[in-house]
């Protein structure tokens, strides 16, 4: 891209924004002068930009403070009065005055605020920071949790998971029980998913494409029409006639360019090929991401299959039923189902939750976490421009005397500062959209994937119809606390006391200060529990090495469907990629740590010479295939005994086990040359006897503790899907290209279903929290400084008020130590006041943080302790600024003050 | 908005705001388009008053409703600036009325009977002509 087009680029964000507040003019104003007015400022921007930077955002403040105040007075200005009055006889007469008066209380509000460029500029930027944050995190939240699913009636969805009772937790199901629950019940359409992959060749790159192989009228069930072509028909579920795909958008647009002819085309997967019936629309897809879609046809094997768990599942209630009637059926279903196949399925109960409270389960208390955050934000936001507003009137009472002595209502003071706020609430508002639009692309780019819908989120109308009630209820605040000082009923007290603050107003304003204090307290404890959880989990012991290794996936079934053949082909392919320059070692295994993809089986085991337990109480562990090349590859510890080796040969049966492992089964007893009996897939019942301990190693996630685990030497089990990690010398990229170039020196038509390197895993997995970390310590930050800054404010009014005070002190002998302590004593009774208060909510509200916790109390002394501390320094800062401004007051000049 | 029968005089729209004089000021030196208007208001006074699109569209919408001010269709655009082939057919060019012109020449006029006040009065330097 050429500099002079990315210039014009952003500028055209500019004028977007600026076309944003034309809004505020009538409809036909817009329609007559927006264009004009637009290209107008476009022109002067550009010639401002060409004089520099400063002389640029000079113009566009200036313009943009112009579009707003012209824009609010055209609005309410319904005539041409200024030139012309006798064309405003139309007019209804109340409306016209009501107008006539409340545009010259706007008129006098906008002078009033254009001569107080800084007080004006920093209310406008508090509240803009408090609206931007406030409506960014809304976006998220509206996106994400409010908006309902983009299918037919979709309260009506389930999704449907198997529960296992004896171990408390949620499984996918399996063939044979998707099928007899569809076959069963009555209340409710299902429909199920298999996971799948396709390798595509022919269309660029070989490449291997999610897929999903889904029942009979899967989309139907779902509530989605294709956006070209159809769904599957019956006839197609079946052996023969099944060779149809229906793309997702995203894949019909990245792969075949958004061909609009693409339906009816044949495309060569997995070496057959396929015709395209269908392309999906986009924003579907989101539940459990997938390129492609498929017909599945049951096997026999999988019409018996209930230990194998790997289907999706989703029920849609029929017209009339009620989620409780539905699960009774599942509950009768599954006990039926309990009888006949008491080995497999005594155990097993059905779970229907609704589809979309599965989806957003996991970030729901992030979000709410995050909205609660924020809302604190924008109450100290709001406090403080209260506060400012607060000690700018009390500054100005004697002028408002003298507007009340000359005749002015209460009513019509109140009017003015109403003015005022509604003017700059309106310009934070503007600025706060602005700034979320820019935050909330920001937020998607660091939020985690396993956000739903992220791409979805925007800023949408309903965005910003709370954005403005937000401005609408500070302006309201903002508006009348500080008229309330005038409510008094005498104007001669108040012209009498008027360069003094009244005490309602200040206690008023130390109040609002505590309260911003208290908040950003609560804050910087909940960020600050979260920031010494994360060093937690960095610290934890993985139990292998991240740096310098690329991970990619291959599944090779199809291109060799013979075990021996497969077992043979990683073995060729790692002794090609040993060759390769910079490999320093190469291993593959079905699945690794914190993945969450691959094969995880966790299947029962008995252990020799012990008597066999009683079904669904046999121990389990979970088990890997692994190459022998793998514990050094990935940098696993051995323990004891010895690790796999090439002549682990498919006749002697070995495993290797985890410390975990070792302690729970043989606990005090030597676990080498033990023996286990289970049944594992593609393999059948076999035992295999124990060679070595290998240290544990974090699988399913950072804050699991780890769980039983064996590795079985792929040569005895030789899995079809592998993943095979690569350890460089240098970066792990280069891995990457190393990894391809072996695999394809033995066989060029493998596609690669997953390439990443080891740090990439773990940072992804650490994304949700560092996501959360973020946010939250951005909030608590910019709590931190907008209370600070709400107290030196506080502090300077007060010094500045107490002038002569200080001055007969100091004239009496005060000395500048003792002006010191008497101001930072009043500063810091305030501060200390709200810091209590704040640890108090902070000791209440932390409580439901702690599932987000990890290694850390949510009462943690220490962070509690530590974040006191800082929010009392800074305090002292905030108030030592004004304290030491008074004491460098001139005893003399203070007393002619007045 | 209805035409008014009788155009009322000039003088009734005096005093003029200062905005509205500048924009009468600027285009009785020939039409031009908004961003030339607030360019030639800026260049004139040094930068001392410069405007920005939402007053200046504001007061021009008043100054074409009581016909001080009118909008130039597009073939006397091509016309009236000065480089045919730079017409924006975005853009909007003004002209004053005959009315404009008469109300910006008593407005001046206004003007000038003040400043030689001032000057009678010495509050300014220069012949009080």
């Amino acid at each position: 891209m050429t500099p002079r087009l990315e210039a014009s680029r952003g500028s055209t964000a500019l004028e977007r924004c600026y076309g944003l507040c034309l809004a505020l003019y009538p409809p036909a104003f817009r329609r007559r002068f927006g264009d004009t007015m637009r290209l107008a400022f476009r022109d002067q921007y550009r010639a401002a930009r060409q004089r520099g930077a400063l002389a640029s955002v000079k113009v566009a403040a200036a313009a943009f403070a112009d579009v707003i105040v012209s824009g609010i007075l055209e609005r309410l200005s319904r005539d041409a009065g200024d030139l012309l009055p006798a064309s405003n006889e139309s007019a209804p007469l109340p409306a016209r005055r009501f107008n006539g008066r409340f545009t010259g209380d706007l008129r006098t509000a906008a002078r009033r605020l254009r001569h107080e460029p800084a007080f004006t500029a920093v209310v406008v930027a508090t509240l803009a920071l408090g609206i931007g944050a406030t409506t960014t995190i809304f976006s998220v939240v509206e996106g994400v949790l409010l908006r309902p699913l983009p299918y037919r009636e979709p309260n009506q969805l389930l999704t449907i998971m198997q529960w296992s009772r004896s171990k408390g937790i949620e499984e996918q199901p399996s063939p044979a029980n998707f099928l007899d629950w569809r076959n069963r019940a009555r209340l409710i359409d299902l429909a199920a998913a298999e996971p799948y992959s396709l390798d595509l060749t022919g269309v660029g790159d070989p490449a291997a494409l999610d897929t999903w192989r889904v029942s009979e009228r899967y989309f139907e069930t779902l509530g989605v029409a294709p956006m070209l072509g159809r769904t599957f028909r019956p006839e197609e579920h079946v052996q023969g006639r099944h060779a149809v795909v229906i793309l997702s958008h995203g894949l019909w647009r990245t792969r075949f360019g958004s061909d609009p002819g693409i339906v009816g085309r044949m495309l060569m997967l997995d070496g057959e090929p396929f015709q395209v019936v269908g392309v999906m629309p986009a924003g579907i897809d989101f539940l459990w991401r997938k390129h492609i879609w498929a017909p599945k046809v049951f096997r026999d094997y999988e019409r018996r299959s209930r230990s194998q768990t790997y289907y999706r599942v989703i029920g849609r209630l029929k017209t009339g039923v009620t989620l409780a009637q539905a699960r009774d059926e599942l509950a009768s279903i599954s006990d039926q189902l309990g009888i006949e196949y008491p080995r497999t399925n005594k155990d097993v109960g059905i779970a229907a939750v609704p589809l979309f409270e599965r989806m957003t389960r996991s970030v729901r208390p992030i979000l709410f976490l995050m909205l609660g955050a924020v809302g604190c934000v924008l109450a100290i936001a709001c406090a403080n421009a209260a506060n400012l507003l607060l000690a700018r009137s009390g500054a100005r009472q004697s002028e408002m005397a003298v507007r009340t002595a000359l005749g002015a209502s209460r009513r019509d003071l109140v009017r003015l500062t109403l003015a005022e706020s509604l003017l700059l609430t309106t310009a934070a508002a503007i600025a706060g959209v602005l700034i979320s639009k820019w935050a909330i692309a920001l937020v998607v780019r660091l939020a985690p994937a396993d956000i739903p819908r992220l791409d979805e989120v925007g800023l949408h109308l309903r965005v910003v119809a709370c954005a403005v009630a937000i401005a609408a209820i500070t302006a309201l605040v903002c508006g009348v606390m500080p008229a309330l000082p005038f409510w008094s009923p005498s104007i001669e007290r108040s012209l009498r006391s008027a360069a003094r603050s009244t005490g309602t107003g200040s206690r008023l304003r130390a109040a609002l200060v505590a309260g911003q204090t208290g908040l950003a307290v609560v804050l910087l404890v909940a960020s600050g529990l979260l920031i010494r959880s994360f060093g937690a989990l960095l610290n934890v012991d993985l139990g292998y090495r991240v740096d310098h290794r690329a991970a990619l996936t291959a599944h090779v079934w199809d291109l060799y469907p013979q075990p021996e053949r497969r077992g043979q082909f990683f073995a060729d392919v790692e002794a090609r990629i040993a060759q390769q320059p910079g490999v320093l070692a190469v291993g593959s295994a079905s699945a690794l740590p914190l993945s969450h993809e691959g094969s995880e089986m966790d299947p029962p085991f008995t252990v020799a010479g012990r008597p066999e337990p009683p079904p669904g109480e046999a121990p389990t562990a979970l088990v890997t295939f692994v190459t022998p090349g793998y514990f050094n590859a990935i940098g696993m510890r051995l323990v004891r005994g010895r690790l796999l080796t090439e002549r682990d040969l498919p006749a002697s049966p070995v495993v290797v086990i985890n410390e975990t492992m070792a302690k729970r089964i043989w606990p005090g007893e030597e676990p080498i040359g033990q023996r286990i009996t289970s049944s594992l897939s593609f393999a059948g019942l076999a035992t295999r006897e124990v060679v070595g301990v290998v240290g544990d190693v974090r699988q399913e996630g950072l804050q699991d503790r780890p769980q039983p685990a064996y590795y079985v030497p792929h040569r005895q089990v030789p899995f079809g899907s592998m993943t095979i990690v690569a350890r460089t010398a240098g970066d792990a990229s280069t891995g990457v290209s190393s990894v391809e170039r072996g695999v394809w020196a033995v066989n060029p038509r493998v596609a690669f279903a997953g390439v990443e390197t080891l740090d990439g895993l773990l940072r992804d997995t650490l994304a949700p929290r560092r996501f959360t970390l973020t946010l939250l310590s951005s909030f608590s930050i910019a709590a931190l400084m907008l209370a600070s800054i709400g107290l030196y404010g506080l502090m300077s009014f007060s010094v500045g008020q107490r002038t002569m005070e200080i001055g007969i002190r100091m004239a009496l002998g005060a000395d500048v130590p003792s002006v010191l302590a008497l101001v930072m004593r009043q500063g810091l009774a305030v501060a200390l006041g709200g810091m209590a208060a704040g640890l108090l909510a902070a000791l209440v509200l932390t409580r439901y943080l702690t599932s987000m916790l990890f290694g850390v109390t949510a009462t943690d002394p220490l962070t509690f302790a530590g974040l006191t501390v800082t929010m009392a320094l800074v305090s002292a800062v905030a108030c030592y600024l004004p304290a030491r401004r008074a004491a460098r007051v001139d005893p003399l000049n203070a007393m002619r003050v007045e | 908005m209805a035409r008014l029968e009788n155009p009322p005089s000039a003088e009734s729209f005096l005093p003029l705001t200062a905005v509205v004089f500048e924009i009468l000021l600027a285009l009785s030196g020939g039409d031009l388009h908004g961003y030339d208007i607030m360019r030639e208001v800026e260049g004139r006074t040094s930068g001392r008053v410069s405007l920005h699109a939402g007053t200046l569209y504001r007061a021009l919408h008043r100054l074409l409703r009581a016909g001080l001010v009118r909008e130039l269709d597009e073939l006397e655009e091509r016309v009236s600036a000065a480089d045919a082939a730079n017409v924006d057919e975005r853009r909007r060019y003004y002209a004053l009325t005959r009315l404009g012109r008469s109300v910006a020449v008593a407005e001046a006029q206004r003007l000038a009977s003040q400043v030689t006040a001032a000057r009678q009065r010495r509050l300014l330097k220069g012949s009080a002509s």
